[in-house]
C-alpha cells in the first residue's frame, strides 16, 4: 500500500506552469529526493503537499484520504510537516518552545486549564517539555545544550537542524525537506545527511521527500529520486536509473558532473 | 524578599513624593532627577540591577502581593486626595486596556488601532443595562466583556483577511464605525448628548457614588471606586498572566513569529485569531463598563480614536508583550501628563511623540519581555549557579 500518492498535479501561476502534470508515490518508511535547477518547481510542490497553495487539477491522496480544498493545518494534521527553504523558525521562541510548537499537545492545550493552572495541564506541559529533549537528542548535544536559546541566535546550521526537529516532533507520516543544506558547507552538508539516516533509524515508519540542488549528496539517503525541470517531471526512479538518464545529463549539461 | 520589599517600598515613597510636589520647575526637576539616576544606576551598577530583575522575576507572585498590599495604602497615604484617586482610578482602567491590547498585539501580533471601541462597547452596555433597563451594575459588568468580546469577533472576522498595515486600517476603521454608531443610534445610546445620570454601583448597601463615613474618618466616593478597580485590575493580570504562560499563550506567540509557518505547523489562524481577539477586547469591555458607573455620564467623543492611540502608546512604552511594561506604561502615561495639566492641549502630541522616541531609540520599550514562557529545567538550574 502506498502511504501517499499524487496525481497529475498540476498548478498555473498565470502563464507559469510552475509545477506539471507531476505524479509519483511513495511507500511508507521510504525517502524520495527530488531535484532540480532553480525555478523548476520544487518548493511549489511543497506548497501544494502541505495545502499552501491549492492545485489547478491533479489529486493529492495521503494514506487514502484526498487533501484537496484542506487549509494547511488540516494537511498538517493528517501526517505531513515540513521546513521551509529560507528558514521559517519562530525567531524569538527559544529552541525548546519551536519543538512544542510541533507537538499535538500545544494545539488540544484547553483554555480552561490555562486559565486555572490545572494538574492536568502542568503534567502536558512537563511531558511535552521531556520529549521536546528527546527530539533534541537526535543531534546529540548541539541542541540540546542550547535549548534556552531564542532560535535567531542559533548558527545557521543548527537553526535547519532545529527545523528538522520541529517537523518531526508531531510524529508526521510524511516529512518535506526543502533544501535542508541550504547554506552549509560540505563537512556540514555531510553530517546533516548522516543526521537524517540517524532520523530515519530513530523512525522507521517515517517517510521523506528531501529537495537538493545536488545529486551527490543524497545518494545515500534516498530510495529514489524524482527529476523536475520547468515543472515537469523529467525522470522517476532509482538513484542509479536517474544519474543514467539521458534526460537528466542533457538538462545538467555544464552542471552534469556534478549531478553524478 | 526583602530585597522586593524594600525596593517596592522606595518606588512607592518616590510616587507620593511626586504627587505632593506641586511647582511645575520642580515636577520637571524630579522627573529631570529620576531619569538621569535611572540611567546612571544602569551604568553603573548594571549587575546590582540584573540581579533585582532576576529576583523580582523568580519571585513575581511575591512582587504582585506586596504591590497589592502598598496599592490598598494609597488612598490613606495620599489623605483621601479626590483628585489624585480619581488620576489613580483612571490609571487603572487605562492598565486594563492596556493588558487587553497587549495580548492582541503583543502576544498575538494582532495590530489594534482601535481599541477605544471596545471601551466604548462596554461603557454603553453598563450605561443602556443599568440605566434604561434598571439592572444592578454587577450583572451588567459582565455583559459588558461579553459584549465587547463579541465585537472583537466582529472585528476579527474581516480582520483575518488581512495582515499588517491592512489588519491597521481595517482595526481604525473599526473603531470609527462604533463610534459613528453610537452618534446614530440615538433613541437606545443617546446620540451626541450620551447618556447622563448613569447611576451609581451599590455595593453592601452602600451607594459608591457617596462619601463613605468611618465614623474616624471620612473617605470621598472616588476611595471606593479606587478599590473597585485595584480589584479589578489584579483579575484582569492574573488572567492575562496565565493565558500568556501557558501552551495556548505559546500558540499565539507563534502565530505572531510566523503566520504562515504556524498554519503549518497545524494552527487553525481563525480560532487563534478569534480567540486573542475576544479576550483582548473583554477587558476593554469590563474598563468601559467601570468608567460609565464612576462618570455617570459617557458620550461617543470619550471614545475617539486618541484614546486608541493612547493605549498604544502605553504598551509601546512599556514594551510589547510584557505584562510588567503595560502596567508601567499606563502608570506613566496617566499620571506623568496629569502634573502638566497646562500643556494639556498637547496631550495626544506629546502620546505622539512617545511613541515616535520609543521606536527610534527604545524599541524593546522599558521592562522588555524577555523570558521565555517555558525553559529547559537543567539550563534554568545551571543559570542559577
Ligand atoms: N506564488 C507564485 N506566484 C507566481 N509564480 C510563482 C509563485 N510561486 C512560484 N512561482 C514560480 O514558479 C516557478 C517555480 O518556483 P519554485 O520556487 O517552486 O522553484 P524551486 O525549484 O524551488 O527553485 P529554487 O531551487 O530556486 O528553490 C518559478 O518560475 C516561480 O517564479
Ligand atoms: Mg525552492
Amino acid at each position: 500500500m502506498e502511504l501517499l500518492n499524487v496525481e497529475n498535479l498540476t498548478i498555473r501561476f498565470g502563464g507559469v506552469v510552475a509545477v506539471n502534470e507531476v505524479s509519483f508515490s511513495l511507500k511508507s518508511g521510504e525517502t524520495l529526493g527530488v531535484i532540480g535547477p532553480n525555478g523548476s518547481g520544487k518548493t511549489t510542490l511543497f506548497n501544494l503537499l502541505s495545502g499552501i497553495y491549492q492545485p489547478t487539477s491533479g489529486e493529492i491522496v495521503l494514506a487514502g484520504k484526498a487533501t484537496k480544498g484542506m487549509r494547511s493545518d488540516e494537511v498538517f494534521h493528517l501526517g505531513i510537516s515540513r521546513t521551509f527553504q529560507n528558514g521559517r523558525l519562530f525567531w524569538n521562541l527559544n529552541v525548546l518552545e519551536n519543538i512544542m510548537m510541533g507537538m499535538e499537545e500545544v494545539r488540544n492545550s484547553k483554555l480552561f486549564g490555562s486559565l486555572f493552572g490545572t494538574k492536568k495541564e502542568k503534567i502536558i506541559q512537563e511531558k511535552a517539555i521531556d520529549r521536546a529533549f528527546e527530539i533534541m537528542k537526535i543531534f546529540g548535544t548541539l541542541l540540546t545544550s542550547q535549548a534556552h536559546k531564542a532560535s535567531k541566535d542559533l548558527p545557521y546550521a543548527d537553526r535547519r537542524r532545529l527545523e528538522i526537529c520541529r517537523a518531526i516532533a508531531s510524529k508526521p507520516k510524511v516529512i518535506l525537506l526543502d533544501e535542508p543544506s541550504a547554506g552549509m558547507d560540505g563537512v556540514e552538508t555531510e553530517t546533516l545527511m548522516n543526521d537524517l539516516i540517524k532520523v530515519k533509524k530513530a523512525m522507521p515508519d517515517l517517510s521523506i521527500i528531501v529537495v537538493e540542488h545536488d545529486m551527490a549528496f543524497i545518494k545515500g539517503l534516498v530510495d529514489k529520486v524524482m527529476v523536475l525541470d520547468y515543472g515537469k517531471r523529467l525522470a522517476y526512479g532509482s538513484f542509479d536509473a536517474v544519474a543514467k538518464d539521458e534526460n537528466v545529463i542533457k538538462a545538467y549539461l555544464g552542471q552534469g558532473d556534478g549531478a553524478c | 524578599m526583602i530585597k522586593i520589599l524594600l525596593t517596592e517600598l522606595l518606588g512607592y515613597l518616590l510616587f507620593l513624593v511626586f504627587v505632593y510636589i506641586e511647582e511645575p520647575i520642580l515636577v520637571v526637576a524630579f522627573i529631570a532627577a529620576m531619569a538621569i539616576a535611572g540611567i546612571t544606576l544602569k551604568k553603573r551598577a548594571g549587575l546590582l540591577l540584573q540581579e533585582l530583575e532576576k529576583t523580582y522575576v523568580e519571585n513575581i507572585g511575591k512582587v504582585g502581593l506586596i504591590a497589592v498590599m502598598i496599592a490598598l495604602t494609597i488612598p490613606f497615604a495620599i489623605m483621601g486626595d479626590s483628585y489624585w484617586l480619581q488620576i489613580l482610578n483612571f490609571m487603572m482602567l487605562n492598565a486594563m486596556m492596556a493588558l487587553g491590547l497587549n495580548f492582541m498585539t503583543g502576544r498575538a501580533g494582532l495590530i489594534c488601532l482601535g481599541y477605544a471601541a471596545f471601551m466604548a462597547i462596554g461603557a454603553y452596555t453598563v450605561g443602556i443595562l443599568t440605566l434604561k433597563a434598571g439592572i444592578s451594575f454587577w450583572i451588567a459588568l459582565p455583559f459588558a466583556g461579553v459584549f465587547a468580546s463579541l465585537f472583537g469577533v466582529i472585528l476579527g472576522l474581516p480582520a483575518l483577511r488581512v495582515k499588517g498595515h491592512y489588519l491597521a486600517l481595517v482595526t481604525i476603521a473599526f473603531g470609527l464605525i462604533v463610534q459613528e454608531l453610537l452618534l446614530n443610534l440615538e433613541s437606545v445610546t443617546g446620540g451626541t448628548n450620551g447618556l447622563i445620570d448613569i447611576p451609581s454601583p451599590h455595593f453592601l448597601g452602600i451607594d459608591m457614588g457617596t462619601t463613605v463615613n468611618f465614623g474616624f474618618m471620612s473617605m470621598t466616593y472616588q476611595a471606593n471606586f479606587y478599590y473597585l478597580c485595584l480589584a479589578l485590575l489584579v483579575l484582569t493580570t492574573v488572567v492575562i498572566y496565565r493565558f500568556s504562560n501557558s501552551l495556548f499563550g505559546l500558540a499565539l506567540n507563534a502565530m505572531r513569529e510566523d503566520q504562515l509557518a504556524a498554519q503549518c505547523y497545524g494552527l487553525n489562524l481563525t480560532n487563534y485569531k478569534l480567540l486573542a481577539f475576544a479576550i483582548g477586547a473583554f477587558f476593554g469591555g469590563i474598563a468601559g463598563g467601570v468608567y460609565a458607573a464612576m462618570i455617570n455620564f459617557i458620550a461617543p467623543e470619550n471614545f475617539g480614536y486618541s484614546l486608541s492611540i493612547i493605549v498604544i502608546s502605553m504598551i509601546i512604552l512599556g514594551g510589547l508583550d510584557s505584562i510588567p511594561g503595560a502596567l508601567v506604561g499606563a502608570f506613566f502615561l496617566t499620571v506623568f501628563p496629569e502634573k502638566f495639566r497646562a500643556f494639556e492641549d498637547y496631550r495626544v502630541m506629546f502620546y505622539g511623540i512617545i511613541i515616535v522616541l520609543c521606536l527610534l531609540f527604545m524599541r524593546e520599550g522599558l521592562l522588555p519581555f524577555k523570558h521565555r514562557i517555558f525553559k529547559p529545567k537543567t539550563a534554568a538550574r545551571g543559570e542559577e549557579n
